[in-house]
């Protein structure tokens, strides 16, 4: 076995411990490897490389690049410009005993904080068409809820980095899904978990934009402290 | 690794390390004393490795220490180059955290530059053992997986490299202190 380190060195290395890269240089990594390496899915590359030859669509950077654009557009006034997207916030943990079926429900705008929405009356199925869609719309959000209950269960076990590949997982399967919410404030407990404080606010500033009266907005709060934008919140 | 990356193509596999990792193996490569300037080719270097090894690794073991071990080879060919010794490390360390006081702030970045120039003096073999176990917190059993070396020279390894840094942060400091 091996001795603690004596006090002082170990508060020496405390603050050489922080993870951290340039803001732009995942992208220019991934560029330059998405140039070298084959697309996704694809059998090989062998045509040289070009300065102008498109990234792979799959790779998460672009998505991640797409996923922050909408974020912004939407953020910055979605409500207005687009038709109203369902919102699911998914507030169970089930990571115990069988979760209950799919915790959603289409809402028409934001909830007000606190109300549960498994306690609202169910409308009546219309048609079979719509049921049918319903069942599908059941088994996307399954799947995006199995993601993230990996993603919940790395960071309950103090695992930020395999939270963050769970989160980065579902942002590549489900970039409009039912669910980004509870993946945004996953992410960013991660990130703070990791001292990546600059990425944790920056993509917690997102999130307050495009979530303005999210339930979740207390516990990232919590991870980063409110920003400036908590004030523009409760205005 | 966790259950995340069991079912996932290697290529999906790999795509996701780089997303999480990126940040880790480009500090990694500062403190194993790649020059700032050089950190994207080597991260790039790294990381196109890391593709064509993805069917090696092992998802039931952490990712990191894999990771590092790429990290310490590439750190190490660069550095028997001799236009790449090491000069003055983390001449410009990214601020990387907006909560702290100004003066906070500048302490811990001297601070980091003291311990990265501090661990530049520790012999590499040991080096390795030392950043994955003082400031990667990577469980000893680990850190001899990923490095190949019985568990035992591991505990051996880090012991000198303890001493190494002490003595390296008594003569860095003293320098700065130095008129």
């Amino acid at each position: 076995m091996i001795e603690p380190l004596d006090d002082d060195l170990a508060a020496l290395l405390q603050d050489a411990k922080t993870i951290a890269a340039p803001d732009d240089a995942k992208a220019r990594v991934h560029a330059r490897l998405a140039l070298a390496l084959p697309p996704p899915g694809g059998g090989g590359n062998t045509s040289p490389p070009s300065p102008a030859a498109p990234l792979p669509a799959g790779f998460p950077g672009w998505a991640l690049a797409a996923a922050l654009a909408v974020g912004a557009g939407l953020g910055l006034g979605g409500s207005l410009l687009l038709p109203p997207r369902e919102r699911v916030l998914y507030i169970d943990r089930p990571t115990l005993p069988a979760p209950p079926a799919a915790v959603a429900v289409a809402q028409p705008s934001p909830s007000p904080s606190g109300l549960r929405l498994e306690d609202l009356p169910r409308a009546p199925t219309a048609t079979p068409s719509a049921s049918a869609a319903n069942v599908a719309r059941g088994e996307d959000l399954a799947k995006e809820r199995a993601v993230l209950d990996v993603a919940r269960s790395a960071l309950g076990r103090g695992d930020a980095a395999n939270t963050l590949v769970a989160t980065g997982e579902h942002e590549r399967k489900f970039p409009q899904g039912a669910l980004v919410e509870e993946r945004e404030a996953l992410a960013i407990q991660a990130l703070a978990m990791q001292g990546r404080r600059t990425d944790a606010q920056a993509r917690a500033d997102r999130f307050r934009k495009r979530f303005p009266r999210s339930m979740l907005l207390p516990a990232v709060d919590a991870v980063v402290g409110s920003g400036t934008d908590s004030r523009e919140r409760d205005l | 690794m966790a259950a995340a990356l069991v079912d996932m193509s290697e290529r999906a596999r790999f795509d996701a390390i780089f997303e999480a990792e990126l940040a880790y193996v480009w500090t990694s490569l500062r403190r194993l004393g790649v020059q700032e300037r050089d950190l994207e080719d080597l991260s790039h270097d790294v990381f196109l490795e890391v593709y064509r090894r993805i069917g090696t690794y092992d998802v039931a073991r952490p990712i990191r220490p894999w990771l590092f071990a790429f990290a310490f080879r590439f750190a190490s060919d660069y550095r028997r180059l001799a236009r790449h010794r090491r000069e003055v490390m983390g001449t410009e360390a990214e601020e990387s955290d907006p909560q702290p006081t100004a003066d906070r702030l500048l302490q811990m970045k001297q601070n980091q530059h003291l311990v990265e120039r501090a661990i530049g003096k520790i012999d590499p073999d040991r080096q390795a053992v030392f950043i994955l176990h003082e400031l990667d917190e990577t469980p000893m059993a680990e850190i001899a997986a990923a490095l190949d070396i019985p568990v035992n020279t591991a505990y051996s390894r880090l012991r000198l490299a303890r001493d190494e840094f002490r003595d390296a942060v008594k003569r860095e400091s003293r320098k700065e202190t130095r008129p």
